[in-house]
């Protein structure tokens, strides 16, 4: 019995062969657990999340989901095997449907897709009140539900999530961030990238940190939001803008 | 007036069934493919070589529609070429793009296109002979549907129009009422997320050369049957196909249809204004004019 859903050994990854971006990262995550990977800009953060979702070819170590070894298997066929993923950025199919983006998705889904469907509805209610229209019309953060509605009808055991809060308002960061802790009690394990640090450190429940495509650091995710070292490397520059901005 | 509305709805008709294949390939692996108006030559010759042996089994299929100068034989032998074209397409991208996807940038897949471009031209040359050549010898009577404002219009033409709207209609019912055509229209929009979405990305891009090339044997059956055959048809058309796509935005399927039936109009409808001469720089003009109005095409999503 693997208790792991996904375990990252040594990868080393990148766009062109031969030129690593992301080096001998191991990352772990189990089911109903949120993972939280944070670093500064150009970490290799959405390198690795593409890289377990098979978009980008592995250079060595390997990648398991459970106690299968996924390295070097096709993106399409590892979504229909539990891997789900949302993109930063381009998550829909704006010029179709929210009805045509959800069916497409739900073909992964085995089971009955029709009950699946409206079970999502009803987990997202906005999409079934948006259910005929074009999903590039939709808010940033009716894009963002649908996009994880997308990700979960396959009812997978991981989610990957890049930046989940990106382009959101402060409302729609709170509700998006604020599903996940629900998605992850279904069994399902979480590994978000999030620049969004103090968002998203205080509903992980472990937290990795990148930098320059290697694992810099790990831990609870409580313990790392509260340490006043990695704050001052990896939240510093926060605070120095919030203290500038304070008049004198 | 009347009657460059019709010719223009009738040519941009063709090209849109041309057009489509070009802006599918062209966004799903952003690359422009200069040798797929060749396709629609291929597929015009390869109706005119299986008319003949397929007119060979019976005389019976040799009849011609009421009306028309079209045969059963020769409608037979378009089904067989369409899927011969599509078959094609996909070998070549087998043979020759998917190679250099894999080793090599969009810009040698240019270059590779026009290679391919010219090698399909030459051996269609030296198979066929450089001269024009018809389906049939019977000469088509255009009927005169109104003198005032004159408007002619031969059997063969109205068949043409039917028969690309009722292709339209069967491609628009493939991709909004199927599995298969949902996953087409996502892989055209956003590859990577289509992937993620479960969508055998390889099987879709054979899909999309298979219609591509279906559609343009097709339009190149269509455009002989107006026209005439030649081995210089795709060169000819291959601006007016480039203008259709870009007008309509590229990857859109319904952009393409509709810049088809716009570059098909503007061409005509010029030449009420323009001298004759001048019709080539047509598609060039149409080209400026959308991207200077609307860089992203009428249908066309901002990138």
């Amino acid at each position: 019995m693997n208790p792991q859903v996904l375990n990252v050994q040594s990868i080393s990854a990148g766009y062109v062969r031969g030129m690593p971006i992301i080096h001998d990262i191991s990352i772990t995550t189990e089911p109903e657990e949120i993972v939280c990977i944070i670093g500064p800009n150009g970490a290799g953060k959405s390198t690795l999340l593409k890289s377990i979702a098979g978009l980008l070819p592995i250079e060595q170590g390997h990648i398991r989901l459970g106690a299968t070894n996924i390295s070097g298997i096709r993106t399409d066929k590892l979504s229909r095997a539990g891997v789900a993923m949302v993109p930063q950025l381009n998550n829909i199919f704006r010029t179709m449907s929210v009805e045509q983006n959800l069916l497409l998705a739900a073909r992964r889904y085995t089971g009955n897709r029709r009950h699946r469907l409206q079970h999502m509805l009803a987990v997202f209610p906005v999409l079934d009140e948006k259910f005929k229209a074009k999903a590039g019309s939709l808010s940033g953060g009716q894009r963002q539900f649908l996009a994880l509605a997308m990700a979960l009808l396959a009812k997978p055991h991981l989610l990957l999530l890049d930046e989940p809060s990106a382009g959101l308002s402060p409302v729609a960061v709170d509700e998006v961030l604020g599903m996940l802790r629900s998605i992850a009690a279904e069994g399902v394990g979480i590994l978000m990238v999030e620049q969004n640090v103090r968002a998203a450190l205080p509903l992980s429940d472990r937290a990795y940190i990148l930098a320059d495509g290697r694992n810099q650091h790990e831990g609870d995710a409580q313990t790392m939001l509260n340490d006043p070292v990695l704050g001052e490397i990896y939240m510093g520059a926060r605070r120095a803008e919030a203290h500038a901005a304070k008049p004198v | 007036m009347l009657q460059s509305l019709f010719d223009g709805i009738l040519v941009g008709s063709i090209l849109s069934l041309g057009a489509i294949g070009l802006t599918l390939i062209m966004h799903i692996l952003r690359f422009a493919n200069f040798s797929h108006a060749e396709l629609i030559a291929l597929g015009a010759y390869f109706a005119l070589t299986l008319d003949a042996m397929v007119s060979g089994l019976s005389a019976t299929l040799t009849t011609r529609l009421p009306h028309l100068s079209v045969s059963v034989s020769l409608i037979l032998a378009m089904l067989l070429s369409l899927l011969l074209t599509g078959l094609l397409a996909a070998l070549i991208d087998k043979l020759v793009f998917k190679r250099l996807r894999e080793n090599a940038g969009p810009l040698t897949m240019v270059f590779a296109s026009f290679g391919i471009g010219l090698i399909v031209r030459n051996v269609i040359g030296l198979i066929y002979g450089l001269k024009s050549t018809h389906y049939s010898n019977d000469i088509a009577f255009a009927l005169m549907v109104s003198s005032d404002p004159l408007l002619l219009i031969k059997p063969d033409q109205l068949f043409i129009l039917v028969l690309t709207i009722v292709v339209m209609l069967a491609l628009h019912l493939l991709i909004t009422r199927t599995s298969i055509g949902y996953a087409l229209l996502a892989v055209s929009e956003n590859p990577e997320l289509a992937q993620v979405n479960g969508i055998n990305l390889a099987a879709m891009i054979r899909l999309a050369w298979l219609l591509g090339g279906s559609l343009a044997a097709i339009a190149g059956v269509c455009y002989a049957l107006n026209n005439q055959l030649s081995p210089v048809m795709g060169r000819d058309l291959v601006l007016s196909l480039f203008a259709a796509a870009i007008v309509g935005g590229i990857g859109s399927i319904y952009g393409a249809a509709l810049g088809g039936l716009i570059v098909g109009l503007a061409s005509s409808l010029a030449l009420l204004y323009i001298p004759t001469g001048y019709k080539p720089a047509m598609p060039f003009v149409i080209i400026l004019l959308a991207l200077y109005v609307r860089p992203n095409g009428l249908l066309g999503e901002e990138r």
